[in-house]
């Protein structure tokens, strides 16, 4: 089954958490929108179990702005996700609906815990994206992971930013 | 979420086997989701992964991939294959630099009809902390005989590592 687990809550700053994973799932998958505050697109990532060691490794590939071969790896203390636009885009409000997989999320599941997500949004003008992200966790991997915190590197979450996490049973 | 979303079966390593199956899928769902999670237990690289259905090896699967590997974005069509050869999907082993579990998200819509099928799949993998893969795929089955999707078979160039996983899921709306 696909099985709703919890969502972030109201946000506040540039935080938002869920905690207390259950280790019982395959894997898993998380939904949402997103936005910020300010003028600036920010970096949208992630810490897993509070880690913020650099442990991350994370490339994306397509189109960002007006490059349409905008291609990048990088290793650092961020699990990077996507992108958020803000409040004051060109069209105004902006959001970006998020898909996001984790797997290899148990401690006992062979090989370090990897994510996938597509990263988009609109705004009538040069600075909209649509781009694939992935990445791996090169921490503890014998570690289930429990909580994940959702960082924005500029502003903050909007108040209507909202993730959803959802477990693929397998019985 | 769907109105139903079940677990059909799942196929897990056991004794580094070279291929996860999953046989006699129920007719019973409108859609597939299939959940790979795949790596090497071995020394080797981040490899390919191939699917193939109801054990047709015949040339009836083709494919057009969008996707970034290395430092740039690639583009690739191919035509009347024997599988569905999914490059970067089944991840390194141990020494290489990752030990990245690979993975594969496939979607098989309407599969229980007996016309073709259209698929689509997102996968992913890394060599080492600096080069990896991940894709975008939409896919056609198309055997010489009608046939509805009863089995699907995951087999690697290298072995697989004991407990990585394919997990099909039922999905329907009413």
């Amino acid at each position: 089954m696909l099985e709703y687990i919890a969502s972030t809550g109201t946000p506040s700053g540039s935080f938002l958490e869920i905690d207390n994973i259950p280790d019982t799932y395959n894997s898993l998958m998380i939904t949402g929108v997103m936005s910020v505050t300010g003028t600036t697109v920010a970096d949208c990532y992630m810490f897993f179990n509070g880690d913020t060691a650099s442990v991350y490794n994370t490339m994306y590939g397509g189109l960002r702005d007006s490059n349409s071969n905008s291609v990048y790896n990088f290793s650092n203390n961020e699990a990077h996700f996507g992108r958020g636009p803000t409040d004051s885009m060109n069209v105004g409000y902006v959001y970006a609906p998020v898909y996001l997989e984790i797997f290899a999320y148990r401690g006992d599941q062979p090989g370090n815990l990897g994510w996938y997500s597509l990263s988009s949004y609109v705004d009538q003008s040069s600075s909209s994206q649509n781009q694939f992200y992935s990445g791996w966790y090169s921490g503890n991997d014998a570690a289930d992971l429990t909580r994940i915190q959702f960082i924005t590197s500029q502003g903050s979450w909007d108040a209507d930013t909202e993730l959803h996490l959802y477990g693929r049973t397998t019985s | 979420m769907a109105a139903t979303y079940d677990h059909i079966a799942t196929a897990t390593a056991s004794g580094n086997p070279m291929f996860l199956e999953v046989t006699s899928i129920p007719a019973t769902y409108k859609d597939l989701e299939v959940i790979i999670m795949s790596k090497t237990g071995t020394s080797n690289g981040a490899s390919s992964g191939k699917i193939t259905f109801n054990g047709v090896t015949s040339s009836d699967y083709s494919w057009a991939m969008l996707g970034k590997n290395g430092t740039s974005m690639r583009t690739s069509i191919y035509n009347s294959q024997p599988d569905f050869d999914i490059n970067y999907s089944h991840g390194p082993g141990p020494g290489t630099g990752s030990a990245m579990s690979g993975w594969v998200r496939l979607y098989v819509p309407d599969y229980a009809s007996t016309t073709a099928h259209p698929v689509n799949w997102w996968c992913t993998s890394w060599d080492s902390t600096t080069a990896g893969e991940l894709a975008y795929s939409a896919g056609l089955f198309e055997p010489s005989s009608a046939q509805a999707v009863t089995s699907m078979k995951w087999t690697c160039a290298y072995s697989i590592q004991n407990g990585c996983t394919m997990s099909v899921y039922g999905i329907k709306y009413v």
